[in-house]
């Protein structure tokens, strides 16, 4: 059976050294107990025998030393030593024939018990001779016995110090050979363990270091390559599953490029199928993205991206309006392209992120070129239509004059009223026709405004006097309430006065009785006129269009309409003057008419 | 009695203001074109001309530039009266030497102020 997991593979090596090391414990016991019975042999069996050796070299000696004492001195001393000596030595000799532990020992011993045997015989023989006899029992059979003994007993020492030194021996080679054992187990115990280690670690940290290059590539999000482990531990479980995220990564990865991807193929596809020009312009103004309807008309052959815009397109003007962004009616440009004039529109807006702050700014161009043809010729037409009618009005006004007057015949009252009537409408077909005219040319630019330093409270003043006895007839109070002397305008008074006429004149027609208040202000750089009234006021849906041609309040009655123009040629002549109309009102409650054109001095910065 | 050149193509301006003209004691002359317009001043020497811009055969500017470069006729006060009501035709015709400009339509009361300040008072000739 193959061990796959990392946690066998660990427990099994640590299992292998584990026996190893049992293994070295045992043998090095082993070889301590073989060493401490060669020790124990050593010194309980050989040592036993050399004492007795000794001891027995000793009693025989001493014996040797009591027959000479015998040879000279009194007896009974001499025999009683050599008596005493003779048990000593049957002692020792017993032991030592207990302890027979050397092959050779036994004879030895044998043969010094012989002759010993022999010794005390010739003693007995000794003892019984004559002092002169003694000498030669002595030297001639004692000593030699003595000797030999001696010898034998020295023999058997040397029989035992050479066991003693051979069991040294071996103790030695056995410790020697017990260390050089060890050595090479326990040398083993840690090359294996070594090898162990280094297997376990490469185990572990290859397919980790695998695992950590997969990991940076992902969070560099390279999805492309997967980490290779073969293998098939927990470690490579861990890369399978890595590599399972990964695959899922990519494929989400891929949806979401691809998804971008459309999405930009669509914007792109967008921007670039937009029949107008659109620049995208970044914070530094440089183009970011710029179409082909844009680079068209600006003739821009090359990559314009990442340039600045003037660098890119030459239009000042444009570049002002990218400037300060917005959707201004105003904001128009003309560009010459193939010989041809053309208007545009721009628009621009500013993309603004919710937390980087202002992003790009994105300018549409729309070609109004068409409409501005269409306007001139819609002026032209009114014009011509106007100057038309102007020779037929004439013939009516007079002829009709002519009669009522009386010029042709009396007429009777049937007649008078029925032609006077006639006559009032051709009167208001002229003011009309007047005011059509008057706003087509203020439309087509053809009225030049004449600006000038115009004191406003001067030139309301004299606008006013023809008012007043129109208002006095109609019991209504005109007052005009001067802010402050001397505000001065930049202004073309003549235009202005007709405007101020107009808004009071519309006022009067409408106000049955009350007060009629003309104001003015200086604010900031700006002054503002206002005509109020206390009339029946402007239905809320009206008061936005109440400027446009031709419209006129709901409640506006019959008698008292003017042609519809007024309030649009008013709106023409502020706005000419780069001011603003408007009016606040409530219905029952009355109106109130405000205009704002440039104080004089600040006209430049209102352009 | 004083007489009085109308210069236009329209019958009814010519009938209308001819006759308020005739009443107020004028004797009116009549021209329906351009050409007919330098020819009838020459001929009948006129103390007023009442002349229309947008004629035929001869605009109005080209009767006034020949009235007023012709010796003869160059002492006869020009009264435009036209539906051109652009201040370059008015400006125009003034520094051409037309002594006043009436934008139609006209009143009554307009033409015959107008007429009565123009009109020549007394003719050398006369």
């Amino acid at each position: 059976m193959q061990i796959k997991t990392l946690k066998g593979k660990m427990l099994l090596g640590f299992a292998v050294m584990i026996i190893i090391i049992a293994g070295v414990t045992g043998w090095s016991i082993y070889n301590f107990k073989i060493l401490s019975n060669a020790i124990n042999d050593i010194m309980v069996e050989n040592y036993r025998s050399i004492k007795a050796s000794e001891s027995m070299v000793e009693s025989i000696e001493r014996q040797d030393s009591a027959l000479l004492l015998m040879l000279r001195s009194p007896e009974e001393k001499g025999q009683e030593i050599f008596r005493k000596n003779e048990k000593e030595f049957y002692t020792w000799l017993a032991r030592a024939e207990d302890n027979i532990t050397i092959n050779g020992e036994g004879e030895i011993l044998n043969k010094i018990s012989d002759n010993y045997y022999k010794f005390i015989s010739n003693f007995d023989r000794f003892y019984n001779a004559e002092e002169d006899e003694r000498w030669n029992v002595y030297n001639q059979k004692l000593l030699p016995i003595f000797t030999q003994i001696k010898d034998d007993i020295r023999g058997l020492r040397e029989l035992n110090r050479q066991a003693m030194l051979d069991a040294q021996q071996e103790a030695n080679s056995r410790a020697n050979q017990a260390i050089i054992y060890t050595l090479i187990l326990a040398l083993s115990v840690i090359i294996f363990s070594l090898i162990f280690a280094l297997y376990l670690t490469k185990q572990i940290l290859r397919p980790i270091k695998e695992l950590e290059k997969g990991i940076k590539k992902v969070a560099d999000r390279n999805f492309q390559q997967k980490v290779q482990v073969a293998s098939e531990n927990e470690i490579g479980v861990l890369a399978d599953e890595f590599n399972e995220m990964i695959s899922k990564l990519q494929e989400y990865e891929k949806i979401n490029i691809k998804k971008l991807l459309i999405e930009k193929e669509k914007s792109e596809a967008v921007v670039n199928n937009l029949s107008g020009p659109l620049i995208v312009t970044d914070k530094d103004s440089k183009i970011v993205l710029i179409n082909q309807a844009a680079k068209d008309l600006f003739s821009i052959e090359k990559d314009v991206i990442d340039e600045h815009f003037l660098e890119a397109i030459q239009s000042e003007k444009l570049f002002e309006y990218i400037k300060e962004p917005g959707e201004k009616e105003e904001n128009t440009i003309l560009v010459k392209k193939d010989g041809q004039e053309k208007h545009y529109k721009v628009s621009t807006n500013q993309v603004i992120d919710e937390e980087e702050g202002y992003q790009f700014t994105v300018t549409l161009l729309e070609d109004i070129t068409r409409l501005k043809e269409i306007d001139n010729m819609k002026s032209e037409f009114v014009s011509t239509v106007s100057h038309e009618f102007r020779t037929p009005l004439t013939s009516m006004n007079m002829g009709l004059s002519m009669v009522i007057n009386g010029d042709t015949g009396e007429l009777n009252e049937e007649q008078q009223e029925l032609l006077e009537a006639a006559y009032e409408d051709v009167e208001r077909l002229t003011e009309l026709v007047n005011d059509l005219l008057d706003l087509s040319k203020i439309e087509s630019g053809r009225i030049e405004m004449e600006f000038d330093k115009t004191d406003i409270n001067n030139l309301i003043e004299k606008t006013l006097e023809p008012f007043y006895r129109q208002a006095e007839e109609k019991d209504i109070e005109l007052i005009f309430n001067k802010d402050e002397e001397n505000i001065f305008a930049w202004a073309d008074p003549g235009k202005i006065s007709w405007v101020i006429s107009n808004l009071v004149g519309n006022a009067l027609r409408y106000a049955d009785e009350g007060i009629i208040q003309i104001d003015t202000e200086v604010k900031g750089r700006r002054v503002l006129i206002s005509v109020e009234d206390n009339g029946p006021g402007i239905p809320a849906e009206y008061q936005k269009k109440i400027f446009d041609k031709f419209v006129r309040a709901g409640n506006d009655k019959d008698e008292k309409s003017g042609t519809g123009l007024g309030l649009a040629i008013a709106k023409e002549i502020i706005t000419a003057h780069n001011g603003r109309i408007w009016v606040e009102s409530e219905e029952g409650e009355g109106s109130k008419f405000y205009f704002y054109i440039p104080r004089f001095g600040y006209q430049e910065e209102e352009k | 009695m004083k007489k009085i050149l109308l210069v236009d193509d329209e019958k009814n301006i010519r009938l209308v203001v001819g006759k308020s003209l005739e009443k107020a004691g004028y004797d009116v002359i009549y021209a329906v074109d351009g050409v007919d317009a330098v020819e009838k001043a020459n001929e009948a020497n006129p103390d007023l001309v009442l002349l229309d811009l947008r004629l035929p055969k001869m605009n109005g500017f080209l009767v006034l530039e020949a009235l007023k470069s012709d010796a003869a006729t160059e002492e006869i006060p020009v009264v435009i009266v036209s539906a051109l009501s652009e201040e370059d035709d008015i400006q125009k015709t003034i520094s051409l030497g037309a002594e006043d400009f009436l934008v139609k339509p006209i009143n009554q009361s307009d033409l015959l102020s107008a007429v009565e300040k123009n009109i020549r008072e007394e003719k050398e000739n006369e």
